[in-house]
C-alpha cells in the first residue's frame, strides 16, 4: 500500500525515475511525480519540453525506456493504451483530436467502447442486450453533453462546431468513461486571454462535478498558477521546479528558464 | 420495408422455381448481386475503417475454391447443401483474413496495400499448384446452385449485416480509426482488435461471394482471381463513393450493368468504361453518392435527419 502518512491523503498516481530517448535525443529524463487524490498538478515547460512525452509515456502511446508508472497502487507501465484508460486515466490532445467524420454524439460514446458489454452477433442481430446497452450509454452520453451545454449540438458533425466547443467536446469524451484522473494536454493552447479565464473556471468546475484528479500541461504561467496546486517545471527534459505553485516565483532556475539569465541576475 | 424484402424474395423464388426471367438478364441480376456483396464487404475496410486493402480477389477465391470444394468432394449433390458450402466457403475465407490481418495491420496505408497485393500473388500461385483443385486448368465439375432467390438472401443478408455493424458500438471503433487511429487507442477502443475483426468480415462475405460465383459459372481457375478482379471491386467501391452502404450497392450495379451494356463496343468496351471512371473521379471525386447515405439504411434511432 502506498500512502502518503504524514495527512492521511490518499496517493493516486505516482511516477518513478521516468525516461524516455527518441534516438540519441533524451526527451525525458528522471522524471518523478506523486499526485494525490482531487489534486490539480501543473507540469509547466517551455516547448520542446518534454511535456507531451510524459502523458504519451503514462497513457502507453510510448513505453517508457526506464522507470515505473503507478496508478491506484498497480503498474500501469509496459499496458497497451486501452488498458491503462480501462484503468480510469483520460486524456485530451494539445491539438484537438475528435473524430471529424462523426457527430458529437458519437464523439463522445465512442469512449465507451472500453465498457462494451455485448458481442459481435448481439449488434447483427439487434438484440435486447444490443439495445440495453446501447440506451445505456447513449444516455450517459448525451448527460454529460448536456452538463457541457452541448445537448442541442449533439447532433451535428464535431468539426463543424467552433474551437471552444470541440475541447469541450473532447473533455466530455474523455469524462465518458468515469476517469478518476484526467491528464489535460495544453488545453488552453490557441486561446486568448478572456478565453484561458473561462477555461480556468471550466476545468475547476470539472474537477468538482466529475470528482476527478488532473495533471495539465501548460507552458504558460498564467493558466498554471491560477489552477494548479502542485507544479513541476521541466526544461530540456530535466525537473528544475517541484512544489507548491506558491513557491514558483522564488526559484531561480525556473525565472532563468523563463525569462532568461538577464532577469534572474536583476533580481539580485 | 420488411414487406418489400419479402416481396423481392418472393419474385426471386417464383422466378427460380418457373424459370420466368430470361436467361441473360437473370445472370446479369446475380452479377449484380455477388458484386454488391464483394463491394459492401470491401467497403467495411477501405471505406469505413479507410485502409486500403487490395486483396479481395484472394479472399473471393478462397470463397470460390473452398465451397466448390465442399459441394463437389464432401457433401453429397444435393442443392440442399449448397448453403452449408457457401457457408464453409466463407469460413475458410474469414480464417485466411484472420491470419492475414494479424501481421497486416502491424503496416499501415501503402504497407497494407503491398501485403494485400502479395496475397493476391501468393494465393494465385498456390491454387496454380495445387494438384487437387486442376491446378492451372481450373476446377471443373461444379454444379449450378446459384440461382435468383439465393443471390438475393445473401446481398440482402450481407447488407443488413455490415449496417448493423456500421452502426453500433463496433462501427464506431471502425469510424474512429479511420478518422484518428492514435486518439481512437486513448478513448479505449482496441483498435487492434477492431482491425482484424473488420478484416474477417470483410473477407467472410468475399468468401460467400466466391462461393455463389463459383456455383453460377460452374467454372473457375486461378486466373479469375488476379489482381484485375480486386481492380474491378475497388473501381466500383469508388465509383459509388466509399464509406457508404448506397454508395457501394449503386457503384456495384452501375459498373456491373454498363459493362454488361458497352458489350457492342467490343474490346473498346475497356477502353470506355475506365475513361468514364476518370471523369467520375475528376467531377466527383467521391463517387456517385459523395458519401452520402441513403435514410432507409440509417437506423431510426440514429437519423436525426438534416435539420439545422
Amino acid at each position: 500500500m502506498i500512502m502518503d502518512e504524514k495527512n492521511s491523503t490518499k496517493l493516486l498516481f505516482r511516477v518513478n525515475g521516468l525516461s524516455h530517448s527518441f534516438g540519441g535525443l533524451k526527451a525525458v529524463s528522471n522524471f518523478n511525480l506523486s499526485v494525490d487524490s482531487g489534486a490539480i498538478w501543473g507540469i509547466l515547460g517551455p516547448n520542446g519540453a518534454g511535456k507531451t512525452t510524459v502523458f504519451n509515456l503514462i497513457t502507453g502511446v510510448y513505453k517508457p525506456d526506464e522507470g515505473e508508472i503507478i496508478f491506484k497502487n498497480e503498474y500501469i507501465d509496459g499496458l497497451p493504451s486501452p488498458a491503462i484508460i480501462a484503468q480510469g486515466i483520460a486524456r485530451t490532445f494539445q491539438n484537438i483530436r475528435l473524430f471529424k467524420s462523426m457527430s458529437v454524439l458519437d464523439n463522445v460514446r465512442t469512449a465507451a467502447y472500453g465498457n462494451l458489454s455485448y458481442p459481435l452477433w448481439s449488434a447483427v442481430f439487434r438484440t435486447r442486450q444490443y439495445h440495453n446497452w446501447e440506451n445505456r450509454v447513449r444516455g450517459s452520453s448525451s448527460a454529460i453533453l448536456e452538463k457541457f451545454g452541448l445537448a442541442d449540438r449533439m447532433h451535428e458533425q464535431a468539426a463543424s462546431l467552433p474551437y471552444g466547443q470541440q475541447r469541450k467536446i473532447e473533455l466530455a469524451r474523455a469524462l465518458l468513461s468515469k476517469p478518476e484522473l484526467l491528464l489535460l494536454d495544453e488545453p488552453g493552447a490557441g486561446m486568448n486571454p478572456a478565453e484561458l479565464h473561462n477555461l480556468a473556471e471550466l476545468i475547476l468546475w470539472v474537477r468538482k462535478e466529475f470528482g476527478v484528479t488532473i495533471i495539465l500541461i501548460e507552458h504558460r504561467m498564467q493558466l498554471v498558477v491560477k489552477l494548479c496546486d502542485y507544479v513541476k517545471v521541466l526544461d530540456f527534459g530535466e525537473t528544475i521546479f517541484d512544489g507548491m505553485t506558491s513557491g514558483l516565483g522564488q526559484s531561480e532556475a525556473v525565472v532563468k528558464a523563463y525569462f532568461g539569465e538577464d532577469q534572474a541576475d536583476a533580481r539580485h | 420495408m420488411g414487406l418489400l424484402l419479402v416481396a423481392g424474395f418472393a419474385a426471386a423464388f417464383v422466378c427460380d422455381t418457373f424459370n420466368l426471367a430470361d436467361q441473360y438478364l437473370a445472370q446479369i441480376i446475380m452479377y449484380i448481386g455477388i458484386n454488391v456483396i464483394l463491394t459492401v464487404s470491401l467497403n467495411l475496410v477501405n471505406g469505413y475503417m479507410g485502409e486500403f486493402s487490395v486483396g479481395h480477389a484472394a479472399f473471393m477465391a478462397v470463397g470460390a475454391y473452398a465451397a466448390s470444394f465442399f459441394s463437389v468432394s464432401v457433401f453429397p449433390q444435393n442443392p440442399a447443401f449448397f448453403p452449408l458450402s457457401l457457408f464453409a466457403g466463407g469460413i475458410c475465407a474469414a480464417f485466411l483474413g484472420f491470419m492475414i490481418a494479424v501481421p497486416a495491420f502491424r503496416a499501415r496505408d501503402d504497407y497494407l496495400a503491398i501485403i494485400t497485393l502479395a496475397l493476391i500473388m501468393i494465393t494465385k500461385s498456390v491454387l496454380e499448384n495445387l494438384p487437387w483443385f486442376g491446378g492451372p486448368q481450373g476446377y471443373h465439375g461444379i454444379q449450378k446452385y446459384t440461382n435468383l432467390s439465393g443471390v438475393y438472401l445473401c446481398t440482402i443478408a450481407s447488407i443488413m449485416v455490415i449496417r448493423n455493424i456500421v452502426y453500433s458500438n463496433f462501427g464506431r471503433g471502425i469510424i474512429a480509426v479511420r478518422d484518428d487511429e492514435v486518439a481512437a487507442n486513448l478513448v479505449s477502443v482496441d483498435t487492434k482488435q477492431v482491425k482484424i475483426l473488420a478484416f474477417v468480415i470483410s473477407s467472410f462475405f468475399a468468401g460467400i461471394a466466391g462461393g455463389l460465383f463459383a456455383h453460377l459459372i460452374q467454372f473457375i481457375n486461378p486466373r479469375t482471381f488476379s489482381i484485375l478482379k480486386s481492380t474491378d471491386i475497388l473501381l466500383m467501391l469508388y465509383l459509388g463513393g466509399s464509406g457508404t452502404i448506397i454508395g457501394s450497392i449503386l457503384g456495384a450495379a452501375i459498373w456491373t450493368v454498363l459493362i454488361e451494356a458497352l458489350r457492342f463496343l467490343g474490346i473498346w468496351r475497356f477502353v470506355f468504361a475506365p475513361v468514364a471512371l476518370v471523369m467520375l473521379m475528376i467531377y466527383r471525386p467521391l463517387g456517385i453518392m459523395g458519401g452520402r447515405e441513403w435514410r432507409l439504411f440509417i437506423p431510426k434511432e440514429n437519423d436525426h435527419g438534416r435539420k439545422k
